[in-house]
């Protein structure tokens, strides 16, 4: 479908959130929580925290759960019954819109699914990421951790967005993808105006301040290159940049239970701590932090995009804001890409 | 919708004590073995123990069961080792690439193993073996620290007794036995004294990193073999086996996918990640 563009006033805009949250729509929007401002549910639209630039977490969660049931068990003698967890979430999310993210955040579903739908179909992530549907807000002001524009979006991007709004005065301009979203302002058709694409405000010229290709391209010749080694001896190996980050999808697959009954369950992992590669004989591949974070920097700006043609990166800056080290993965992409 | 990470449950036949740690475990799923091929590996488990990666150390050819070895020395092998004949093991798989026997064919071949890294050389082995006449001469060097470490004891007569075919068996300095018959070396130093040469040859090589490294060494500098001739398998840590997990990969290179399969040319193009 070619975009379409739409105008609605801030005050329908409230009336539209509200209207489908009376319609059984589950929103998740940016909302205050214990003094920080998350993702999550909201019951009316005065919940939404829409001032702040972004949520600490992004929405990965809807996509990828932290912990998510593969199956359940249980087993009787030699008689074992196996629960298949896709029934549990057939249908997922077919109600659910998430209100007021940014670009960034509604970059990474796509690069995403393209992982979870190498050669084998994982339909945990298809059957929830399929029927979401995801109504941006573009940035106005990105700060200085902010490198969509190097990533290949923009804060006015609305690639992954089913509809873009852009804030104009006291109303905005909805840049509507899909039929998805088209669906949900048809079924509102009281609260916008039809426009033309050329009424809504032309994008600004957002500057880069180094080309991803040139870090990639340092990337393809320097693994053993110092700077890894060197910069990130202060790197603490938390893992809250794979945590907080909206592409990182690494998981780790465990059984909770007893012989008797229990689950398998998928958890989110992290690259950066020890365990990840460690092998049963007591060899660890990525011994040393320089060793796991360049395997970060390798996976977002070399490997995902040798074979999917995209980084595995949005710039949403979330794992350089929650760095408890203060390590700018803006910088280091840029050092990167000045030493090519 | 079909949910990858749902295993099959497959049904002990037979289990094997080949050491004091490791076992041979023989398995059916609908009363037969399934379809998969040399160097393939699938995801085992006990259901509320958790999932481990083991190749399939049996040869395709024999249709009566499929099996695997392993060492006990976690929760999910403790896990394995405590079961019985007649329990269940969970299965998903096969996975990943494998050993392409075509490119074999009529050619002299090298099998070397080291501890349970003979585990995937034994697969791949007995393949051939179950075709003789397919190859030329076949030689089969196997490796432990000491002779009580050895596994498949109990075939090494079945192996050696085919035409052509010369099986040699060593234990590292100290690991002898008064009464044993065997080799007495590290398996690249006793892979140097073969009478082994590279032209119309492939060897297929697993066991610990350090012993592919010094015996991939020996094979293409004092014996010839070109690197693309030399195939070998890498063994990273896996979870899901299908790509999406994230921790197997070589620098681009997916074991679980790409993998584990490799050739000593492929392997020279990675950076040194595993």
């Amino acid at each position: 479908m070619e975009e379409k563009y739409f105008e609605i006033s801030t005050e329908n805009l409230k009336k539209f959130i509200d209207g489908i949250i009376t319609d059984n729509y589950e929103v998740i929007a940016p909302t205050d929580k214990d003094g920080d401002t998350f993702y999550g549910k909201i019951n009316k639209f005065e919940e939404t925290n829409l001032d702040i630039l972004l949520p600490k977490m992004s929405y990965k969660e809807y996509l990828l759960p932290k912990t998510e049931t593969l199956f359940e068990y249980s087993i009787s003698g030699v008689d074992t019954e196996v629960k298949d967890g896709l029934q549990n979430i057939a249908g997922a999310n077919e109600k659910r819109v998430i209100f007021g993210g940014r670009p960034c955040d509604a970059g990474a579903g796509p690069i995403m699914e393209k992982v979870f739908n190498w050669d084998y179909k994982d339909e945990f992530f298809n059957e929830r990421f399929k029927n979401l549907t995801i109504i941006s807000i573009a940035c106005e002001k990105p700060d200085n951790y902010c490198f969509c524009t190097e990533m290949q979006l923009s804060p006015e991007s609305s690639y992954g967005s089913d509809i873009l709004l852009k804030k104009s005065g006291d109303k905005y301009f909805a840049i509507v993808t899909g039929e998805k979203g088209l669906n949900l302002v048809k079924a509102y058709s009281n609260l916008f105006t039809e426009t033309a694409k050329d009424k809504v405000p032309a994008d600004k010229d957002w500057k880069k301040i180094f080309e991803v290709e040139k870090t990639k391209s340092f990337l393809d010749k320097n693994f053993e290159h110092n700077y890894f080694q060197e910069r990130f001896l202060s790197c603490i190996g938390c893992g809250v940049c794979t945590y907080t980050c909206p592409t990182c999808h690494c998981f780790d697959i465990q059984d909770e239970g007893n012989l008797k009954e229990g689950r398998r369950i998928r958890n989110w992992d992290s690259c950066q701590f020890g365990i990840f590669t460690l092998h049963t004989s007591g060899h660890n591949p990525r011994v040393t932090q320089g060793d796991r974070y360049r395997q970060r920097l390798m996976h977002k700006f070399k490997i995902y995009s040798e074979k999917f043609d995209k980084y595995l990166c949005v710039g949403c800056g979330r794992c350089s804001r929650n760095c408890p080290e203060d390590i700018d993965i803006k910088e280091v992409a840029k050092n990167l890409a000045e030493m090519a | 919708m079909e949910n990858i990470y749902l295993p099959k449950l497959a049904e002990i036949k037979e289990i094997i004590q080949e050491t004091a740690d490791t076992k041979t475990i023989r398995l059916t799923i609908d009363g037969k073995s399934i379809d998969f091929l040399p160097g393939q590996f699938g995801e085992f488990s006990l259901i509320g123990e958790g999932e481990s990666t083991f190749g399939f150390s049996s040869s395709p050819l024999r249709k009566e069961y499929f099996e695997f070895s392993f060492r006990t020395s976690g929760r999910a092998t403790t896990g394995i080792n405590g079961l019985n004949e007649g329990d269940k093991i969970a299965f998903r798989g096969p996975y990943g690439n494998y050993f392409d026997t075509s490119k074999m064919h009529g050619k002299d071949i090298v099998f070397v193993g080291g501890g349970i890294g003979m585990a995937p050389v034994k697969s791949i082995m007995e393949y051939c073996l179950d075709e003789r006449d397919k190859y030329g001469k076949i030689t089969i060097l196997y490796g432990a620290r000491t002779v009580g470490d050895l596994l498949y004891k109990s075939i090494f007569d079945e192996w050696k007794n085919h035409k052509d075919t010369e099986f040699v068996v060593t234990v590292d300095p100290g690991g002898e036995t008064p009464d044993w018959k065997g080799k007495v070396g590290f398996v690249p130093t006793i892979l140097e004294q073969l009478p082994l040469k590279g032209e119309n040859s492939i060897a297929v090589v697993c066991g610990p990193p350090i012993m592919i490294k010094f015996a991939l060494k020996t094979l293409e500098e004092k014996m010839g073999f070109g690197k693309e001739n030399i195939i070998t398998t890498l063994e990273n840590r896996m979870k899901c086996g299908l790509g999406k997990c994230g921790r197997c990969n070589v620098g681009s290179v997916y074991v679980c996918k790409d993998g584990p399969v490799f050739t000593a040319k492929e392997l020279e193009s990675l950076p040194n990640d595993f």
